[in-house]
């Protein structure tokens, strides 16, 4: 009966651990500078941002979206969560834009810390990055 | 920083990308070719060859400059089958933009007037989930580019995104058969919202138009005019038939949804004319589903022609000679058409899909009028016109984008 319950414990306590890995992996937090005056944006508004539909924040003032390099696991998460598209989708979404000219897919850098330090120094950026990643340079203004 | 993964770096702001189809089609007519689009395109599968190359295959190139915050360049040349059967590369966008407002951008120079919801992309078949766009619908307006000028206007009002695109400009292009067609005063609109899944168009485009028709010229037009002084309704027949600053209109709908694991997208038009152009309806309904890598999808897609497709107006004096001569410029116009498809997109790599399509094309003859039998497709044979069809099309395609 004892190992039976401690069995159970076991299965319990992996399969917790497991899903906490799992909820852990999905913790992109999005990002401006710490100077910046945009304090909160809704997912609607990032996702508008980053798929080139808007180009400014509620102010008014321009805002330029920053991505993590295609393929990475940050941009794998952005996207599953807010702008809802997957890979191949996204691309059909850009090309549709960018063969006509109407816009132009946001500028990529290759990781947290590049991210990082780009936006903290450029107050009209907004990036993501895994929350792990966070400092004091920048604030969180929409987590998924 | 990289610029993204779309384009090629160049530096100084010079970015280069492109986009092509390898295409093959097969049909199992061999009475008439088919062709997405009569003015446009001269020969395909069916008559001239069992499989075809030519209909879906193309190769674009475009380059930006970001010269400075606010002002842009870009160039895009595409080289695929054009209407005098060449494929050199032809400039498709030529302009320059500039940033008015973040929201709020002008395009001056070579740009393709937004008649239709896929005007953007009817060469990006990579955007597309169809091996090619509808084609009883997307064949109506092939006003490729314009000399001219357009506005974005991208405005939020609540959860609703809106993109106000007015344009004007004027457009002299080649089409099959050494035809010559130029749009003078070319103006429209764009409107479009998208709320959560759902998508909403209207547009509308007018112009004044033009076509110089070789055949036309060298033997409808001096037989009608000799006419006149025996019969005066061949001269009224032949200013109505005559497509010299002759008003053309396109109003159009489009309507979608995606939810990023399933789409429908349906699109309705109407153009209305005043001379040998027809007046028309087309449409089509698509809808697919996406099951990872694969997209599954089937579209019904029709074109009707409203104008008369014969005419038997004259009496008197060689009455049956006019009303023979008017009847044979409609029947040369495309007519009644519709396709029902199923296809499969995959995605071999984010940048490159592979597409296998059937189609099934019904035309039909209107009833006891010769030679109205043709649909859509080019260099048909006397039987193929005067009779129903059914056309069996398959179509493989391999896309990309780099």
């Amino acid at each position: 009966m004892k190992i039976l319950n401690l069995n159970r414990a076991l299965i319990l306590s992996t399969a917790l651990l497991l899903f906490s890995t799992l909820v852990h992996s999905e913790t992109v937090v999005v990002i401006a500078s710490a100077a910046s005056p945009v304090s909160k944006l809704d997912k609607e508004q990032v996702a508008n941002l980053f798929l080139g539909k808007s180009s400014s924040y509620p102010d008014g003032s321009a805002a330029v979206p920053i991505e993590q390099t295609d393929g990475s696991t940050a941009h794998e998460e952005f996207h599953k969560n807010v702008t809802e598209k997957s890979a191949s989708q996204l691309k059909s979404y850009w090309s549709k834009m960018i063969f006509s000219g109407k816009g132009t897919a946001p500028k990529e850098v290759a990781n947290n810390t590049e991210l990082l330090k780009l936006v903290a120094a450029n107050p009209t950026m907004i990036g993501y990055v895994d929350k792990n990643a966070l400092d004091k340079s920048v604030k969180v203004i929409f987590t998924p | 920083m990289v610029p993204n993964a779309y384009a090629l770096d160049l530096g100084h702001d010079v970015t280069i990308k492109g986009f092509g189809t390898a295409g093959l089609v097969y049909s199992d007519n061999n009475q008439a070719d088919f062709i997405d689009n009569n003015y446009l395109n001269p020969r395909g599968a069916g008559r001239t060859e069992d499989v075809s190359v030519v209909n879906d295959t193309k190769l674009g190139l475009q380059m930006d400059w970001q010269a400075t915050e606010h002002l842009s360049f870009t160039g895009q040349a595409v080289s695929k089958q054009d209407p005098n059967n060449s494929w050199i590369p032809e400039l498709q966008w030529a302009f320059a933009k500039y940033k008015i407002l973040p929201n709020f951008d002008i395009r001056a120079g070579r740009i393709r007037p937004a008649v239709y919801m896929l005007s953007d992309t009817l060469d990006v078949n990579f955007a597309n989930p169809w091996v090619r766009p509808p084609i009883e619908f997307y064949s109506q307006a092939p006003v490729t580019h314009m000399e001219g000028v357009d506005f974005l206007f991208r405005l939020e009002t609540g959860p609703v995104n809106w993109l106000v695109q007015p344009y004007y400009g004027n457009s002299l292009l080649s089409m099959t058969n050494k035809r010559e067609f130029t749009a003078r005063n070319l103006a429209g609109f764009n409107l479009s919202a998208s709320y959560n899944d759902f998508s909403f168009r209207i547009g509308y485009g007018h112009t004044s138009s033009t076509t110089n028709i070789p055949g036309f010229e060298s033997s409808v037009r001096p037989s009608l005019l000799s006419l006149c002084a025996l019969n005066s309704i061949a001269c009224t027949e032949l200013a109505a038939i005559d497509n010299s600053n002759k008003p053309v209109a396109f109003a159009s709908v489009g309507l979608g949804w995606d939810n990023g694991d399933y789409f429908l997208t349906g699109e309705f038009a109407k153009r209305s004319t005043s001379s040998l152009i027809p007046e028309t309806l087309s449409g089509y309904i698509s809808g697919g589903a996406r099951f990872g890598k694969f997209t599954p999808y089937a579209t019904y897609s029709q074109m009707v022609v409203l104008s008369p497709t014969s005419y038997s107006g004259a009496t008197g004096a060689a009455a049956s000679t006019i009303n023979g001569i008017v009847t044979n410029v409609f029947t040369n116009n495309p007519l009644d058409q519709n396709t029902k498809t199923l296809g499969l997109r995959y995605e071999l790599f984010t940048n490159i899909a592979l597409k296998a399509q059937w189609d099934r094309i019904d035309t039909n003859p209107k009833e006891g009028q010769a030679n109205t039998g043709g649909g859509i497709f080019n260099n048909a044979t006397s039987s193929f016109k005067n009779n129903s069809n059914s056309v069996d099309l398959f179509s493989t395609s391999v896309d990309f984008i780099f």
